[in-house]
């Protein structure tokens, strides 16, 4: 990434070109775009490393608890019947605001609604946006980032700056111009979001096809006489896979907590109920006394994410043994 | 060093001139018409349309109105807004000293947060702080802000009666959207300092230096942990957009003023001309501050003012 000098975040590449001796590919890059995600930094890397040496069995404890936390709201999102009442809008105004009991172990809100079912019942819209989006963006943002890094040249440039003019808008704000421009449904929710994804994704994966692209094998398949198109589809985008699988897991749970913010801003699509970014509002003016309306749905949010970065973690060192 | 500048700027320009054009022509393209937003639905003759027509400007060329917003934005005017018909930088100038203090005020708190606990889990490496720290600021890092402002009001406000819950103007009413702020963006930085220390530990020179008898605590100090801040500082940068947009969340969770209130209300209106000002404010005082941020980056670090120049 060193060549393109031409965007505010260049030193941070420097920074991790000079700490890394190995340093060249754009995945490093995506610590620093997303911020927050630090377990995936390169010195990260390095002690994740030895911690996976040192105790496999407590790494491989932690991948079973995210897989199968998320498996679970996987299984709410398709069979919500199953795992909670029929009706999660049902109003029972005498058992509004009770606390966690053995009717309803987390509580009601102030409708007297369960907010297990409400929990239950949010899961599948939260995963439609988390998992569309992510699938959207990065579908789009990988295919520009891998054209651009392996054509270079002028269209790599074009792309590129456009990329950079993308991320000097904080990630919310991006989905937000969207959101403000078109009508509060789920599916424009889902565009707007995918949009924010498309530079960080473009950026991640141009580094990765860069990086690709200087490899001997790469030459030999030139040096044979295969074209352009066959390159790309052969060689470099399977060495950009490994990058791009572990970005969309962590970006789906980024989706989430954008579009639960979006909710929590009332900004969120009307048609969605019960949806957990509304039900951390709605519980906001009552969490003196009746906090679990606010705070369960929080703690969902936020073991999706976690359970969804550990996840991203262990499956680039499944996809790319040689690395992991 | 005013080669570094001079390079960041001319590359800042065009960057925020095309943030411009994204948000004018997504907001000016996308929704429907400007004058059923203006009127909000209610009936109008057809002259008074017209009227709105030209007070807005509506009737000319789109890439004239662009030029006109560029060129107005340039001189601090975003136009009127679509629901008070008031210029909308004089709401905004009113409000945007709120954003400010937070901003700075989480900032602050991060760097001091990020670096000392960095530090912290370092020295101690192994140990139970070491684990303990790195657990917290993970979790940290992994609540949205909308769990853990609600978390901080309900524990620090409503639980231990230390700070107001919402509002703003007063410092006390500061304090816990700006830890919501800095709790969520110093995990990352605590991670990067600590696994520096950890590299800066173990080179050649720090032996070299305990060779020639200097003692630990000026070691760690002036050797390590100053090796240690040079990519902090940068990542201290990235973090800035992490918290210029969690801010747009935290004045709503604290009910504090401020750009991002103003923005979700401009939002909820449709009131373009104030989401554009917005957006743009952020957008160009985040492209700004990373400037800065890599200018002091070269101070910290000569060896980038030599590789810059080569």
């Amino acid at each position: 990434m060193g060549t393109d000098g031409m965007d505010v975040k260049v030193p941070a590449d420097q920074v991790a070109a000079r700490s890394a001796p190995d340093a060249g590919t754009g995945v490093r890059v995506l610590p620093l775009i997303l911020g927050r995600w630090g377990p995936l930094g390169r010195p990260a890397v390095a002690r994740r490393r030895r911690a996976r040496q040192a105790s496999p069995v407590r790494a491989r404890i932690g991948l079973v608890i995210a897989a199968a936390f998320l498996a679970l709201l996987v299984l709410w999102a398709i069979i919500p019947g199953v795992f909670a009442g029929t009706d999660p809008t049902a109003v029972n105004p005498l058992a509004a605001l009770t606390g966690p009991s053995v009717h309803n172990f987390l509580g009601t809100d102030q409708y007297g609604r369960s907010i297990y079912d409400e929990l239950v019942y949010g899961a599948r819209p939260a995963l439609e946006v988390g998992v569309g989006s992510t699938l959207l963006g990065g579908a789009v943002g990988s295919l520009i980032g891998i054209v651009g890094g392996y054509l270079g040249g002028w269209f790599d440039l074009l792309i590129m700056r456009l990329i950079d003019m993308l991320l000097a808008l904080p990630g919310l704000l991006l989905a937000l111009i969207f959101i403000a421009a078109l009508p509060r449904t789920l599916s424009n929710e889902i565009f707007a979001i995918a949009i924010a994804s498309v530079p960080i994704f473009a950026r991640v994966l141009r580094g990765q096809a860069v990086q690709v692209r200087s490899r001997p094998f790469v030459d030999a398949a030139v040096v044979s006489g295969l074209r352009r198109r066959t390159i790309v589809i052969r060689h470099i985008i399977p060495n950009c896979v490994a990058p791009a699988m572990e970005l969309a897991t962590v970006y789906v749970g980024v989706a989430i907590v954008i579009a639960a913010s979006l909710s929590f801003l009332g900004l969120g699509p009307s048609e969605v109920v019960p949806d957990w970014g509304t039900l951390i509002q709605s519980g906001q003016g009552y969490i003196d006394h009746d906090w679990w309306i606010s705070v369960f749905p929080g703690v969902i949010v936020t073991l999706a994410v976690i359970a969804l970065s550990v996840l991203g973690d262990r499956l680039r060192g499944a996809l790319e043994p040689a690395r992991g | 060093m005013l080669g570094v500048v001079g390079r960041r700027i001319a590359v800042g320009i065009p960057v925020i001139i095309g943030v411009t054009a994204i948000i004018f022509f997504v907001l000016r393209v996308l929704p429907g018409n400007p004058v059923d937003i203006i009127t909000a639905g209610a009936p109008t003759t057809p002259a008074e349309r017209q009227d709105i027509i030209n007070e807005f400007g509506l009737n000319k060329p789109v890439l004239a109105q662009f030029g006109s917003f560029l060129w107005g934005a340039l001189h601090g005017n975003f136009g009127d807004s679509f629901a008070t018909r008031l210029p909308v930088m004089s709401q905004i100038s009113q409000q945007a000293m709120a954003t400010v203090e937070l901003a700075a005020a989480a900032m602050v708190l991060t760097a001091v947060l990020g670096i000392g606990l960095g530090a912290v889990s370092a020295l101690t490496y192994g140990s139970w702080i070491d684990a303990a720290i790195r657990a917290v600021t993970l979790l940290g890092s992994s609540m949205p802000i909308i769990l853990t402002g609600p978390l901080l009001i309900l524990l620090l406000s409503f639980t231990v009666h230390l700070f107001p819950a919402t509002g703003s103007g007063s410092f006390s009413q500061l304090v816990l959207p700006a830890l919501a702020l800095a709790l969520f963006a110093c995990g990352v930085i605590v991670r990067l300092v600590r696994s520096s220390m950890l590299e800066v530990k173990s080179q050649e020179f720090v032996t070299a230096l305990r060779a020639k008898g200097v003692g630990e605590a000026r070691i760690w100090l002036r050797h390590i942990l100053r090796n240690a801040l040079v990519p902090a500082v940068t990542l201290l940068g990235v973090q800035l957009g992490t918290l210029l947009s969690g801010a747009v969340v935290a004045e709503t969770v604290f009910g504090r003023q401020g750009l991002g209130s103003l923005l979700v209300t401009g939002i909820d209106n449709k009131d373009y001309p104030m989401v554009q000002a917005i957006v743009l404010i952020i957008a160009t005082a985040y492209i700004v501050l990373n400037i800065i941020v890599d200018v002091c980056y070269s101070l910290l670090d000569p060896r980038v003012r030599v590789q810059t120049a080569a």
